[in-house]
């Protein structure tokens, strides 16, 4: 399984993307300049990391969304490959209407930094195939925008389709919701697919849960196992 | 013709705009009263060449859809001023 990372100015989780998906499902990553018009070779899974690009100047992954590297991210993703974009990645992908909705300013105000868990919504997706649905994992949050909106009518569509794949939750009594979103997000929604389920977006980092040592816990490494397991068991299209 | 040009972008209507919310209670608190549907917005102010005014509107409204605005949750009011030729 071939992986692309693409790097944007602003970036800041591209080597800890780089270095999850190296050691958690053992594969070759290469590292995409966003002024790149093509990816060497074709990778089966394209992953817009988290960051600051362009210092969130305009609109988080405004300016992100209009790069070079964008066209092929697209042309990847018509053919069935995999997308992912983890925190300003999803704002990215939400810029470039490759998946629904805007990440608005969280209803504190506040950049919140801080340990969640959010629970699995659905696994008939390229991405949570290898978890089992209502589990609930605990992925850390770093973000000022993150609250997901869609207008009701829209939000309704997403919800009726099954596209909600994480949701924000209680790790206690694994509920989930509205109330549990940190940052005030629409129905507690944490991470959404897009209709065929080769492009997610999520809010949360599973990147950052992946050192055993450190206090995100290692939720990650499941993330990332049920990738590789799915592109194994299901191929990438 | 040079035009100098004026992009004023708010929240759409319907659209949870916290900013607006938290300075309508901040100046609520500093007591002006009355105060309903506060909104935070920006603006991009530019100048640009163009053959016509007309010309010069048609070109930033391609940029509102282009990059500058996000019509899911803001809209945009485009004003020009011929600056010189």
């Amino acid at each position: 399984m071939k992986t692309a990372v693409v790097v944007f100015p602003g970036s800041n989780c591209d080597r800890d993307v780089q270095r999850a998906v190296s050691e958690s499902m053992k594969t070759a990553v290469d590292m995409v300049w966003h002024e790149e018009e093509n990816f060497s070779g074709q990778p089966d899974l394209v992953i817009l990391p988290g960051g600051f690009s362009y210092g969130d100047y305009l609109r988080s992954g405004a300016m992100a969304a209009r790069s070079p590297i964008i066209k092929a991210v697209k042309e990847h993703a018509a053919r069935g490959g995999l997308v992912l974009g983890i925190c300003n990645g999803f704002q990215i992908l939400t810029e470039t209407k490759m998946l629904p909705g805007a990440l608005l300013p969280n209803t504190s105000l506040t950049f919140i930094c801080s340990r969640c868990w959010v629970r699995v919504e659905q696994t008939d997706n390229k991405f949570t195939y290898g978890l089992k649905k209502g589990e609930v994992l605990q992925f850390p949050i770093a973000h000022h925008e993150g609250l997901f909106f869609l207008p009701d009518d829209d939000l309704k569509k997403l919800e009726d389709a099954g596209r909600v794949v994480f949701r924000y939750a209680d790790p206690d009594t694994g509920k989930a919701g509205a109330e549990y979103a940190p940052n005030g997000a629409l129905n507690g929604i944490a991470g959404i697919c897009s209709e065929k389920g080769n492009i997610l977006g999520l809010m949360p980092h599973p990147e950052r849960a992946t050192i055993p040592h450190l206090n995100g816990g290692t939720d990650g490494i499941r993330f990332w196992d049920s990738i590789a397991k799915a592109f194994k068991e299901r191929g990438a299209c | 013709m040079i035009f100098q040009a004026e992009v004023l972008i708010t929240p759409r209507e319907g659209v949870l705009d916290t900013q607006g919310k938290a300075v309508e209670k901040t100046l609520t608190h500093l007591g002006y009263k009355g105060l309903d549907e506060v909104r935070v917005g920006k603006i991009v102010t530019m100048k640009l060449e163009a053959d016509t005014e007309q010309e010069a509107v048609k070109s930033l409204e391609s940029m509102c859809s282009d990059l500058l605005c996000n019509d899911l949750i803001e809209t945009f009011n485009i004003s020009v001023r011929e600056t010189g030729r």
